[in-house]
């Protein structure tokens, strides 16, 4: 989207007479992007749809709020960042360890909406272990193929960490992987 | 198993699905229950866990402010029924002389809580123009 549609939009989001129209122009450009990202994250579709609810409804409330100091679509991405990392810590705050490495490759295989193999079950088991923000860096990179320089506009965090981040995601994830494959 | 030897070997795509026409669904889906969840309709059917974690922030939200209306409340009364009857009813049970000391003490002193709780900004305003800065 142009700066200059982007702009545009963001009026008329902010406008209660257009309000309406531009929050479903908003919705149908971004929501299949902010699920993935979610998606990926969260690994669920339950709780990636309910995740994106919350999203858009939080847009929907303070639209108002948003100052124009970085892009739009950094905005809704930040908001589901944290959306997504909120929901993690609690669902970590509700599970043991070991519910937590168990519980994974469990749900996954009885999971009718992930459609991966053994090694795949193990790359989610992977991910699972790593710190919340971690995970988060691995999968917008990994998945979603995002730049570093949008990564650190979503996160707060230096490019050079997020680069660091990202190829110790990767070396503990080969690691985990090749552990279990023995 | 296969033999593991690269991440970025492993399929991306295609490994999370999504029920049948969920995209084709969803914007319409998202929008009717982010309008109903903020208000402002109330005739369609709304998301079941959305609406529910609204609710209890609600419900939350309300018995905090109860609890923090509650809470000042009680302490104005403690700190300036020196002559309720009910406040006299409690400090009667006290000793006469920590009585004695505690009526001194807010005689004396400009107890920083009372006037908080009963001042309110045109107060404030008036005092700093006027007043001494402490």
């Amino acid at each position: 989207m142009s700066t200059f549609d982007e702009y545009d939009l963001v009026k008329r989001l902010q406008n209660e007479s257009t309000r309406r129209q531009a929050f479903e122009e908003l919705v149908n450009r971004y929501s299949r992007k902010l699920y993935w990202q979610i998606r990926h994250l969260v690994v669920d579709h339950d709780d990636s749809d309910d995740l994106l609810q919350n999203v858009f409804l939080k847009v929907w409330n303070n639209i108002g709020s948003f100052k124009g100091d970085s892009q739009l679509f950094t905005w809704l991405y930040r908001i589901a960042y944290n959306e997504s990392i909120t929901f993690l810590n609690k669902k970590k705050a509700q599970l043991s360890i070991d519910d937590m490495d168990d519980g994974i490759a469990n749900t996954l295989e009885g999971d009718s909406y992930f459609d991966g193999d053994e090694t795949q079950i193990l790359l989610q088991e992977a991910i699972s272990t790593l710190p919340d923000k971690q995970r988060a860096v691995f999968t917008m990179k990994y998945y979603d193929e995002m730049k570093y320089e949008d990564m650190s506009e979503i996160t707060g965090t230096s490019v050079g960490a997020l680069k660091a981040s990202y190829h110790i995601a990767v070396q503990k994830i080969s690691t985990y992987i090749r552990s279990k494959e023995l | 198993m296969t033999n593991f030897n690269d991440i970025n070997d492993l399929r991306k795509e295609d490994v999370f699905r999504v029920p049948d026409n969920y995209f084709e669904n969803l914007s319409g889906r998202i929008i009717q229950n982010t309008i109903n969840d903020s208000g402002e309709s109330s005739q369609t059917e709304t998301n079941k866990s959305t609406s529910f974690f609204n609710r209890n922030r609600l419900i939350w939200g309300c018995v905090g402010a109860a609890a923090c209306a509650a809470l000042l409340f009680a302490v104005s009364q403690f700190t300036t029924g020196i002559n309720n009857e009910e406040t006299g009813n409690v400090l009667a049970k006290v000793e006469n002389k920590k009585v004695t000391e505690y009526a001194d003490t807010e005689s004396n002193e400009e107890s920083y809580f009372t006037d908080y709780t009963l001042i309110d900004g045109q107060d404030v305003y008036a005092y700093l123009e006027g007043g001494e800065i402490y």
